[in-house]
């Protein structure tokens, strides 16, 4: 039998529908825990922003060693800008995030959202004198300290030894040239019968270390002046080139993912890992990644020199409290942990960088550990230290519109649309007519 | 108006408010929001300062620049990003012409129609982001199918062939992305409304053509052209939209809108200064012109294309 539809009160059914709607926005709406507090009732929980680096479940086992389990530590690994800030606009605060380049600290200074740790250092004897002094960047805005560092590496170059005896080629020592560097490299790039690359001398350089040892800045010192029109640059970033582009020794991207189809995933860690590069230039941290790979033969040589400047780049990770957060004490006292020996030292041992006081980084247990014999050569990273620089920044344009330029300027430079010298002089043009605006109009700044 | 009436209006509200609701907070809200912003410099941590006109001459405007010696725009980075969404919208009607001889193809009343059918809209219901990394890999300039079956094919006869950096250079990365899209949308959904369209075209004009003794060709520009008329000038208003806001995931998964900034589309920059960069106000304006550019070339779309527009 049939039923006439028309005897169904049609308002029913939209009932229904408005009531599922109303019921499934509550339910998407409830609120949850209350920020801090895990689901067991007085525990406080410290959310930890950081990179998913497999030494994090050591440093959170060591903090519960030391301090119980009074406090939780709820790892989340990822540590993007774009997600934290987005975190802090609409009120979540983690406890403790991790911000990777001065650049950055300087943005979130800016917009007032790091709590001054100054107050609560003085109050549980963290000392800034007792940190590597190269650091004070990564630390420091204005007279307040903005966030604190456990680990710090000084760029060495990693090595692959099998791949450098099989071509014949010495081991890399105190005082090689850049020359040597890149003889070795030619030695060590090995191509098939097309011509296609079977395996690359050294991995994608970061250019900040050539530049500085050819003399050349970035910026001005008052920040007021991009200064890669000077001539030690352009022949910092032609010699920088030069192994991409003349000498062939560098993949180029999709030379990577090429190589990463023959038993590397791309990236230049992961293809020293797979033994398709023969040198990378990095920090310590790297060692991590290297361990893993047990016939992986590797060992490290402090960045050849030019001869007129000592440099290398110094990259480290500062933790940071946001203001809005209210578990400021438990999220200090976990920061707390992570200055201490203990932690410092699991930074020395897992391969994590160098810790970050100078006390725990020069340490019997940094310079060698039993576990990994054949890591002999750790006094290189300290050895850079003494010329190691953090990357250079100007308060008066937006670290992303510099990067922006000066990513777009070298990529035309890598397809040969024009030379290292054009290059360098367009960056500075742009940069410079951004940093003359944003004087003018402060406003465009972030 | 009856009982019965008034109680059917009201389920119509009823069942229309969830969506009206929706609208109104999720996208009508933060329009007028985004309008009021466009005013403000606001970076989301410090409360919202009113800059006026400021963001809009910042984008729009130009200044003298006394060290270089000339007039350069406020916003360089602007203007170029407009400049590569327009060269990507020229693959629109290409793409529209693609998706008619598409619809014309699968319209043929032939065994297995519907499987054919399936597979042009396959492209369509598959992730896109699943194909644009197919995609990148099959550009790949060394290892990539497209580059080895040039040299393959170099090699078969006699001469060293090699490919174009496809994703890599500036002058090829742009057309490589159209030529991607093409194949991505020609079997989509504008061919569904073609097929639909070609549907509807009464059969009788199509006896009369006959009886006349037109050509299959005649008959295409003077049966089917007029009859699916309305669902070009429709699929022609949609594309143009499409093409200005588009870009953005084919440059987060496949370039990063490089190499040096070739395939930064509008949508992409709006994205970056607002949630890389933070400044919501600036983000804001950009996208209140876009919608301004979107409007006027819409209308005037209207006024001049639904002329052409034959209504059967």
């Amino acid at each position: 039998m049939s039923r006439t539809p028309d005897r169904r009160p049609p308002l029913a059914a939209a009932g229904a529908v408005l009531a599922s709607v109303f019921l499934g926005a509550a339910l998407l709406t409830a609120p949850g825990c209350a920020p801090g507090r895990s689901a067991r009732e007085g525990k406080v929980t410290v959310r930890w922003v950081v990179d998913p680096n497999p030494v994090r479940q050591d440093q959170i086992a060591g903090f519960y060693r030391t301090h119980g389990r009074g406090i939780e530590i709820i790892l989340d690994p990822d540590a993007g800008r774009q997600k934290v800030l987005t975190q802090l606009a609409g009120g979540i605060y983690p406890e403790l995030f991790a911000i990777y380049d001065p650049a950055t600290v300087q943005v979130f200074a800016r917009k007032g959202v790091l709590t001054d740790l100054r107050p609560m250092m003085k109050r549980h004897g963290i000392r800034l004198e007792d940190f590597w002094p190269q650091l004070a960047p990564y630390m420091l805005y204005g007279d307040q300290v903005v966030g604190l560092p456990d680990n710090c590496g000084t760029y060495v170059v990693f090595y692959n030894k099998r791949l450098f005896r099989e071509a014949g080629v010495p081991y890399p020592r105190e005082g090689w040239n850049w020359n040597d560097l890149l003889e070795a490299a030619r030695k060590l790039t090995r191509r098939d019968e097309r011509g296609r690359t079977l395996q690359f001398g050294i991995g994608y350089i970061e250019p900040w270390t050539i530049f500085w040892q050819y003399g050349a800045r970035m910026y001005s010192e008052d920040g007021k002046r991009c200064l890669l029109d000077s001539p030690e640059a352009k022949k910092a970033a032609e010699f920088w080139a030069s192994f991409r582009l003349t000498e062939r020794v560098t993949p180029t991207p999709s030379e990577e993912q090429g190589l990463a189809a023959m038993g590397g995933w791309g990236g230049t860690a992961n293809l020293f890992k797979a033994e398709k590069i023969a040198m990378h230039i990095v920090g310590r941290w790297m060692s991590v990644e290297y361990r893993k790979n047990k016939d992986l033969e590797w060992d490290v040589a402090p960045v050849p020199q030019t001869g007129k400047v000592r440099a290398t780049l110094l990259a480290s990770k500062v933790y940071a409290i946001p203001k809005g957060n209210r578990n400021k004490e438990a999220a200090f006292t976990f920061l707390k942990y992570l200055m201490s020996k203990e932690n410092q030292l699991i930074v020395a041992a897992t391969g994590d960088g160098i810790p970050s006081i100078r006390a725990y980084g020069q340490s019997r247990e940094f310079l060698y550990n039993p576990d990994y014999p054949n890591e002999r050569n750790n006094q290189v990273f300290l050895d850079e230290m003494r010329w190691a620089r953090p990357p250079e920044v100007s308060p008066y344009i937006s670290e992303l519109d510099a990067t922006a330029i000066f990513n777009e300027e070298m990529d035309l430079m890598w397809q040969r649309e024009q030379t290292p010298f054009q290059a360098c002089e367009r960056i500075a043009r742009r940069i410079n007519a951004i940093i003359r605006r944003n004087i003018a109009n402060p406003n465009l700044l972030d | 108006m009856t009982r019965r009436q008034k109680a059917e209006s009201l389920a119509a509200v009823a069942f229309l408010a969830p969506n009206v609701a929706g609208f109104l907070v999720f996208t009508l809200l933060p329009v007028l929001g985004a309008f009021v912003l466009a005013f403000t410099n606001w970076d989301l941590f410090r409360p919202p300062r009113w800059v006026g006109l400021f963001n809009f001459v910042s984008l729009l405007g130009w200044h003298y620049d006394e060290y270089a010696g000339r007039t350069v725009m406020n916003d360089p980075f602007f203007w170029k990003y407009v400049y590569n969404t327009l060269f990507l919208m020229m693959a629109i009607p290409i793409g529209i012409a693609g998706s008619l001889i598409c619809a014309l193809l699968m319209n043929q009343k032939l065994r297995g129609i519907t499987a054919f059918r399936t597979i042009y809209f396959l492209p369509t219901v598959c992730s896109g982001v699943a194909i644009l990394i197919l995609w990148k890999w099959l550009y790949n300039n060394d290892i990539g199918l497209f580059n080895t079956l040039i040299r393959q094919f170099g090699d078969w006869i006699g001469v060293p062939l090699r490919g174009p950096n496809w994703l890599g250079s500036t002058e090829w990365a742009k057309p490589s992305l159209m030529l991607m899209g093409l194949w991505t949308g020609l079997g989509g959904f504008n061919m569904i409304l073609y097929l639909a369209a070609l549907q509807g075209v009464p059969r009788e004009q199509y006896e009369a053509a006959a009886m006349d003794g037109a050509s299959a060709w005649q008959t295409f520009w003077a049966v089917t052209w007029p009859g699916i008329s309305p669902t070009t000038f429709f699929i022609l208003i949609m594309s143009v939209i499409g093409g200005f806001q588009g870009g953005f995931m084919t440059a987060n998964v496949m370039t990063q809108g490089g190499p040096a900034g070739s395939t930064t589309t509008i949508e992409y920059y709006i994205y970056n200064v607002a949630f890389t960069r933070f400044l919501m106000g600036y983000a804001s304006a950009i996208a209140w012109v876009l919608f301004i550019v979107i409007l006027a070339i819409t209308l005037l779309t209207w006024r001049f294309g639904g002329r052409k527009v034959t209504y059967v």
